[in-house]
């Protein structure tokens, strides 16, 4: 699983249930509404860590800085590589609107050059990004369907399980999630394929407030377990932060070679 | 002894009924394994560095499907390559599947990366195809899959090692429901090895059967009697069942010379049989006996000490086969030589106790017998031969064994696994074809260690590449720089002066695969840098598969990068053959002196006498001489299979001449001269060698129609090798007697 991937999976959540808070209204919408009304989706700062370990036992460690913001219709998203040092300052800028064809950008410090590609499915997906952007930042709720398939235990904290799946391709991959009943934390989230097998689980711990942002919580563990590639992928958020002073100038990349 | 035998008779037969059942219970367990990786000893430096370095780059195998036509690039083969891509994605067991639909064209455009598919549409007409192929012949990530005058595509499958080589069924499945007008040929190291596992089953479940039939049409030839037939074949039956429990039990796998196994036992287990039943018609001809009874335990105490000899020395000379380094050839000694030591046994008690309950043969079947006795007059005549001219013979025998020697100095040795398949099988063709046009399917790397991403190593690596280029072994040669040189096309404009370069830094070159990596690309980088950049690889692959080229190939190497300090090993699958020649020459000189001195001291044992010890070895050498300068002038190679005729031949062999003194020895004993002694003795003992011989040929011969090009020389061989010792036997060590007079054979009182 390649490092975009591992970022596009964990922050799912965070592009999904951004989409999703302003329109649920009832069972078990109301109950995942509730759960993402508590995180932060956009308008962010964050420092993530990556650590992965392959199923031969090769880990591998990267930083990011990460900032997402919303402008207009527009989503912007610009990552920054701490880590590995060699790879510092390795930043991908991708900017989309809706129904138009966005401009991923690379910056390579190495050699000072800034090259463009166009957004296309293709191109996002060939930098990993295709699923947050083109899927799911523009996805209105009333093209989802929720439906809550029981409760289970979460570490002993009871938990709603509830599937959500595209209302026009119910059968297709969606993804389950286990909601703690008493603070309506997202304890879990699996991938689910056609068949409804999970493909990866997504474990969210820790849950800390965001800095600058009362009542908006962001979990800072989160642990994806790729069933396929027999991945473990530890995500620890070091920093979040609220950041409604962001502006499309923050994501434009200012050494350019050309 | 031998009241024993018919006393307890009915215990015997139980015992080994119930043993051989229990041997029969343990065959569900048996395994086949094609790899030519277990002829290699663990410890070998090939072997022990291959794994370090599947442990590095892990170990994806590569099944290649090609499409082969006068012209592939048109709509209708290219859609239907599409389909057939497409439908083999969803294949489970299959990692990924590469394809020329992957390849795209690199190029900047108003500041705009531009990653476009090469493949995206196929022109009808002349200019536009000419044009596309113009343009496949300069994309390196295109040009891979295509022969050079485009008569061939391919694609690759990458398996993991993990998946099994079925999965070629299922490939074979999805293929045929995409039907063309284009021949579709699958190659790549797991399609060679489950062809070989294919045609290990096939040659097990034709060659035994055939073997068989042979050796139940020779023996009733011999005997004109069906209890002549069927002792010897029940016992033959029990000693394969015994063998093959044996491996059952001791975890062995079926190889590809676990073939010989039943086909040796069936040519040499029935030998003691045959023994036996001649001299029960010899009883029955006398016709003093009233009941089998009488007959079996009269057989058992005459020839008890023959048979338990021969049967010792020829469990002794295979047993060679212990000394071989290649495991699966140890193996193949320690489970022949234990299924003919329960034939051995079988033979001696089981045979006996059986015939006793059978009921006395009359008198139309003895007569016939007599009928078949009709060879001991042209023996006469051959007895007579001999023992005039005995100079004569030892000359032209010594004439023969110096041509000999000449043609041994020609013998090669070929290892090459792509040599196991015939010149017509599928097999062949398509491992030819990937040799021609895509550079062969057995690789070798050379392993770097250190900062491997520093512009110096990245440097040297371009050098070696453009000197390994230039030998004519190599097929393709593939490293982190042709993949650097590639990227960095995305990121310079032609003219621009890190275009189509490697890297001005290791950070820079780090940057390239970083963002190539976010891709989801890191398998194409992970086949030549490891993941922490510690360890990168030059890859190369062998069109020429002969040992002769690719022991050139590894000393070029060697002496290249003898200074480097970043090179840590040369290795790859394309050594392991190289390895295993040099283990097949090892295991061919100990063995053939193993067995030599095995049968030395069984015979200085059997005749209180060093020089016994050396006549026997006289036919054995010469036959030696001549198989191997045979070989030699014939230009057969010595290969896994070949490599193990010197023991076999050493262990049957022997047992000829070891008749043939010991009843040259009672003879003389009766107060014959030499040359009389000699006469007597091939008219008599000289019919029993020569069944044993022809039944052993007979054996050998279902060999001939093997799937495998070693087995069907193997046959060939094992025949012309018992044919010189059995001329040997009966022609020279005759001469030697009549000429030498040892001691050893004269009567105790002189």
């Amino acid at each position: 699983m390649n490092i975009i991937s591992t970022i596009r999976t964990a922050l799912f959540l965070l592009l999904f249930t951004g989409n999703t808070v302003l329109t649920a209204q009832e069972d078990p919408e109301t109950i995942f509404s509730r759960a993402v009304d508590r995180v932060l989706t956009n308008q962010m700062e964050l420092s993530i860590r990556i650590q992965t370990a392959e199923s031969n036992g090769r880990t591998e460690e990267k930083a990011y800085d990460i900032l997402m913001g919303r402008f207009g219709e527009e989503d912007m998203m610009r990552m920054v590589m701490q880590e590995p040092e060699r790879a510092r300052g390795v930043t991908i800028v991708i900017s989309q609107m809706p129904d138009e064809t966005g401009v991923i950008e690379v910056f390579t410090p190495a050699n000072g050059k800034i090259r463009k590609m166009r957004a296309t499915p293709e191109n996002l997906e060939r930098v990993g990004s295709s699923y947050i952007l083109s899927d799911y930042s523009s996805k209105a709720m009333d093209d989802m369907q929720f439906s809550l398939q029981g409760t289970e235990d979460v570490e002993g904290s009871p938990s709603y399980v509830i599937d959500a799946r595209e209302a026009e391709n119910g059968d297709g991959m969606g993804a389950r999630f286990l909601i703690d009943e008493d603070n309506y934390h997202i304890h879990e989230i699996r991938i689910l394929d056609e068949e409804g097998e999970p493909t990866s689980v997504t474990r969210l711990t820790e849950y800390l407030p965001v800095k600058g942002l009362q009542g908006k919580l962001q979990p800072t563990q989160i642990v994806t377990e790729d069933l396929k590639e027999k991945t473990v992928t530890k995500m620890q958020i070091t920093k979040v932060t609220y950041r409604p002073d962001l502006k499309k100038e923050d994501f434009i990349l200012e050494q350019a070679s050309e | 002894m031998s009241e024993a035998i018919i006393r307890y008779r009915g215990v015997i037969i139980t015992i080994s009924i119930a043993l051989t059942v229990l041997a029969a219970l343990m065959l569900p367990r048996l395994e086949i394994s094609p790899s030519l990786d277990q002829y290699v000893p663990e410890h070998l430096e090939n072997k022990t560095y291959l794994k370090q370095l599947n442990e590095i780059f892990g170990s994806s195998e590569v099944i290649l499907v090609m499409l082969h036509s006068d012209d592939v690039l048109t709509p209708a083969t290219m859609e239907r390559l599409k389909s057939m891509v497409d439908d083999l994605r969803e294949v489970e067991g299959i990692d990924r599947v590469i394809s020329p639909f992957d390849a795209r064209e690199i190029s900047v455009e108003d500041g705009f990366m531009i990653m476009d598919p090469l493949l995206e549409e196929i022109p009808t007409d002349p200019a536009g195809e000419e044009q596309l192929k113009e343009e496949i012949r300069n994309n390196k990530m295109a040009s891979r899959f295509f022969a050079d005058d485009f008569s061939l595509v391919s694609m690759m499958l990458i398996k993991n090692a993990d998946t099994p080589d079925t999965i070629i069924d299922q490939i074979e499945e999805v293929l045929a429901t995409h039907p063309g007008d284009e021949e579709v040929l699958l190659g790549g190291l797991p399609y060679i090895t489950y062809s070989i596992k294919g045609n290990i089953i096939s040659d097990m479940s034709l060659l035994v059967p055939l073997a068989l039939i042979l050796m139940v049409v020779m023996l009733y030839s011999f005997f004109r009697e069906w209890r002549g037939v069927i002792l010897p074949f029940i016992i033959v039956a029990m000693s394969i069942i015994m063998s093959f429990g044996l491996m059952a039990l001791l975890g062995w796998k079926i190889s590809l010379i676990t073939i010989l196994m039943p086909i040796m036992l069936i040519a040499i287990a029935n030998d003691y049989g045959i023994h036996l039943i001649a001299h029960y018609h010899e009883l029955i001809r006398k016709r003093g006996y009233t009941s089998m009874i009488g007959i079996s335990s009269r057989m058992y105490r005459d020839l008890k000490r023959p048979i338990l000899i021969t049967g010792l020395t020829t469990i002794g000379g295979i047993l060679g086969l212990l000394t071989h380094s290649m495991v699966p050839a140890a193996q193949l000694g320690v489970l022949t030589a234990s299924g003919i030591a329960f034939a051995l046994m079988l033979s001696l008690w089981f045979l006996p106790a059986l015939l006793s309950y059978f009921k006395l043969p009359g008198e139309a079947s003895v007569r016939r017998q007599e009928k078949a006795v009709r060879t001991s007059r042209w023996l006469n005549r051959f007895g007579r031969w001999v023992s005039r001219h005995p100079r004569m013979i030892v000359g032209i025998t010594a004439l023969v064994a110096v041509l000999g020697t000449l043609g041994i100095l020609l013998v090669r040795v070929d290892t090459n696994i792509e040599g196991y398949f015939l010149g017509r099988s599928e097999v062949r063709r398509s491992t030819e074809l990937i040799n021609e046009h895509f550079g062969g399917s057995h690789f070798i790397s050379i392993l770097f260690h250190g900062d491997v991403l520093q512009p110096e190593i990245l440097h040297r690596m371009e050098q070696y590449e453009e000197e390994i280029r230039k030998e004519p072994a190599v097929g393709t040669v593939n490293s982190p720089v042709t993949l650097l040189k590639e990227l960095s096309k995305g990121f310079y404009e032609p003219g621009e002066e890190g275009y189509d370069r490697i890297p001005s830094s290791a950070d820079e070159a780090y940057q390239f695969l970083e963002v190539f990596s976010m891709g989801g690309n890191e398998e194409e980088i992970g086949q030549f840098i490891d993941y922490n950049f510690e360890y990168s690889r030059i890859l190369i692959s062998m069109k020429d598969g002969s040992n002769r080229a690719g022991k050139q190939l590894l000393n070029d190497l060697r002496e290249m990068t003898k200074d480097d300090p970043n090179v840590m090993f040369i290795t790859g699958d394309g050594l392991t053959k190289i390895e295993l020649a040099d283990l097949v020459v090892k295991g061919q000189i100990r063995s053939l002196a193993f067995a030599m001195l095995i049968i030395f001291l069984l015979i200085y044992i059997i005749f209180r006498s060093y020089r016994a010890g050396l006549i026997s070895t006289i036919p054995l050498s010469v036959a030696i001489v001549v198989l191997f300068g045979l070989m030699g002038i014939l230009g057969i190679s010595l290969d896994i299979a070949t490599a193990l005729l010197s023991s076999i031949m050493i262990g049957v062999g022997i047992d000829y001449t070891i008749h043939f003194l010991w009843r040259f020895k009672i003879e003389r004993a009766r107060g014959f001269t030499h040359e009389e002694a000699a006469r007597e003795t091939l008219c008599t003992a000289g019919r029993g060698i020569f069944y044993n011989a022809f039944s052993v040929i007979v054996g050998f011969l279902a060999l001939g129609i093997s799937n495998f090009a070693p087995m069907r020389y193997f046959s060939a061989l094992i025949v012309i090798s018992i044919a010189t010792c059995l001329i040997s036997a009966l022609l020279v060590v005759p001469s030697i007697v009549i000429l030498v007079k040892p001691k050893f054979l004269e009567p105790k009182s002189t």
